[in-house]
């Protein structure tokens, strides 16, 4: 089987970032949307076990938010390694290193 | 696999900050459009007021001209409360006519000059906020747009690999010049570094 591998350069895994951005908003709708739902739910039903099964589930879910910030972080890292990477490349590549290759 | 590599020469590097603020440009044109699309929806009526509370009575509050806050609706996000008494709490307990207060959130704000400036109330209402769904929102703007905090930092590295490979374009060019000692056109400056 024939490999195609993308060779671009200098995107330095923002390409990672910009895919981050856009699963993170969706995520976001979806866990809206759940919990929306969940809360029409709720009121849908007199029933006490039913009513705090689906509290806790909605409550759960969206607590997804608060991971946010630190996912964002931890992309903003990886791109940030990346271009080190670069940067690494670029000095050994110079020779100006004892032993370079 | 046969690897075609570009060897440009001179480039410095120039295309990696090239990419680069390209694509921080295209990422923070999605983030604002993520956050415009994120503000309309969390400002739907609907899920600003998604939550409706119970009847709630404070007692002993302090009617003023001024505008009392209403505590209990306070205490949520975007709180819109609905008065439903005002009552004198003291003496014979009359209720106070709707026409010599106003709401607004969850404030409740005598007329100018009100009769009942200063007179403790119990106040009877009920309230809307924003419930789940408002916070979620809320949470995933907050987040996302986090990311433009970063760009300064990109580009002071992007900057810093075009600042390097330039440097060593500068010091081939010396050292393949012959002016320094120990100086060889071959070797090392027989390398192309500006196709990184």
């Amino acid at each position: 089987m024939r490999t195609s591998l993308k060779q671009d350069k200098g995107v330095a895994g923002l390409t990672i970032l910009l895919s981050l951005v856009v699963m993170l908003f969706v995520i976001g709708l979806l866990v809206m949307i759940f919990a929306l739902m969940g809360g029409e739910l709720q009121d849908a039903t007199t029933d006490p076990t039913a009513i705090q099964v689906i509290n806790d589930t909605t409550s759960s879910i969206s607590s997804v938010t608060d991971w946010y910030d630190i996912f964002i972080v931890i992309g903003a890292m990886v791109v940030l390694i990346l271009l080190t990477v670069i940067i690494i490349v670029a000095i050994r590549g110079s020779g100006m290193m004892a032993g370079s290759a | 696999m046969e690897t075609n590599l570009k060897r440009d020469k001179g480039v410095a590097g120039l295309m990696i900050l090239l990419s680069l603020v390209v694509m921080l440009f295209v990422i923070g044109l999605l983030v604002m459009i993520f956050a415009l699309m994120g503000g309309e929806m969390k400002d739907v009526d609907s899920i600003k007021g998604s939550e409706l509370s119970g009847t709630v009575t404070q007692d002993a509050l302090t009617f003023s001209d001024g505008g009392t806050s209403l505590t209990e609706c306070a205490s949520h996000n975007l709180g819109v409360v609905t008065v439903s008494a005002v009552i004198n709490e003291t003496g014979a307990q009359e209720t106070v006519p709707t026409a010599q207060y106003t709401t607004a959130n969850c404030i409740l704000t005598g007329i100018a000059g009100s009769v009942w400036n200063a007179t403790a109330v119990n106040v009877t209402y009920t309230y809307v906020y924003a419930g789940t769904a408002y916070n979620v929102m809320n949470g995933t703007i907050a987040g996302i747009v986090n990311v433009t905090d970063w760009y300064d930092i990109f580009i002071v590295i992007g900057a810093m690999v075009v600042l390097i490979l330039l440097t060593v374009i500068i010091i081939v060019a010396i050292r393949g010049s012959g002016m320094m000692d120990g100086g060889v056109a071959t070797g090392n400056a027989s390398r192309n570094y500006g196709s990184a």
